[in-house]
């Protein structure tokens, strides 16, 4: 097992770990947005949350594989580190990418449940 | 609130343009366009008469809350889906001052405006008197 190899084993190993990490954080704090969004429906906001993080873990799993690849051989200790800190910071980079746009697609649907309860602005004119 | 009737100017090509607009949006609540000056607004709202819709436009709830002129537009896009935000905005004091001065200027012109236009007023139009608007009243169901 050389270099190269190794430092593809560590780049998966810490980059699933992050991202299930990332996915966990984003299933755990964003389900209260979610209740909050469908109106107390627990089962619709479980339903979509679940569904918004298998969608990231796609998303994010099959970026992390197809970024697997480096073109340069891995040469010694500090290679390992410099090819593996290079690649995680893009990978998390793209895992902190990810979690912004969760987090506006939240805010955006929170929103617009906000909006369709919304009474009207102005308030009507005194009746005579 | 279920339903939005505007008491509009079927006479006024640019009332009847806005008309068109509103039905074409998705709303939150049901539409119904009324000319102010029918029968059906007076049965629909007795006081439509002391209110003087022939110079701002009037609005109402099905509760019978009422709006005129700034506050009513304000309300016509607080009923449609892609423009609440906006009306929440506009409902601002000072947007209101100048929303006042804007509606007040255009309600004064609109025939002026409509001519300079060229947009034909529901009156002459023959499709306001047909399909959803049969009965004299335009209505749209609220879709959000």
């Amino acid at each position: 097992m050389n270099e190269t190899v190794i430092s593809y084993g560590l780049y998966l190993v810490i980059a699933i770990a992050m991202t299930i990490w990332v996915a966990k954080t984003l299933h755990k704090s964003g389900r209260i947005f979610l209740v909050d969004c469908f109106r107390g429906n627990e089962e619709l906001a479980d339903s979509v949350n679940h569904l918004l993080v298998v969608g990231f873990y796609l998303v994010n799993i099959g970026f992390v594989s197809l970024y697997l690849k480096t073109d340069t051989e891995v040469v010694g200790a500090q290679g390992v580190f410099e090819g593996l800190s290079g690649k995680m910071g893009v990978v998390l980079l793209m895992l902190g990418g990810m979690h912004f746009f969760n987090l506006y697609v939240f805010t955006k649907m929170r929103r617009r449940a906000t909006l369709a309860q919304m009474a009207p602005p102005i308030p009507p004119m005194p009746q005579a | 609130m279920q339903t939005l009737t505007v008491f509009y100017d079927a006479r006024c090509g640019l009332c009847s343009r806005f008309r068109r607009w509103m039905q074409a949006q998705p709303s939150y609540v049901t539409l119904e366009f009324v000319p102010y000056d029918s029968a059906l607004a007076k049965e629909r709202c007795p006081q439509i008469g002391n209110l003087r819709a022939d110079e701002e436009i009037v609005v109402m709830s099905d509760e019978g809350s009422l709006w005129q002129g700034a506050a009513a537009w304000v309300t016509c896009l607080w009923a449609l889906c892609e423009y609440r935000e906006w009306s929440a905005r506009l409902a601002h004091p000072t947007m209101q001052a100048m929303a006042r001065r804007v509606v007040h200027w255009v309600s004064g012109n609109r025939i002026r405006l409509s001519g300079l236009m060229r947009l034909t007023p529901d009156e002459i139009r023959k499709e306001a008197h047909v399909g959803s608007c049969a009965d004299g009243a335009c209505r749209v169901d609220a879709d959000g």
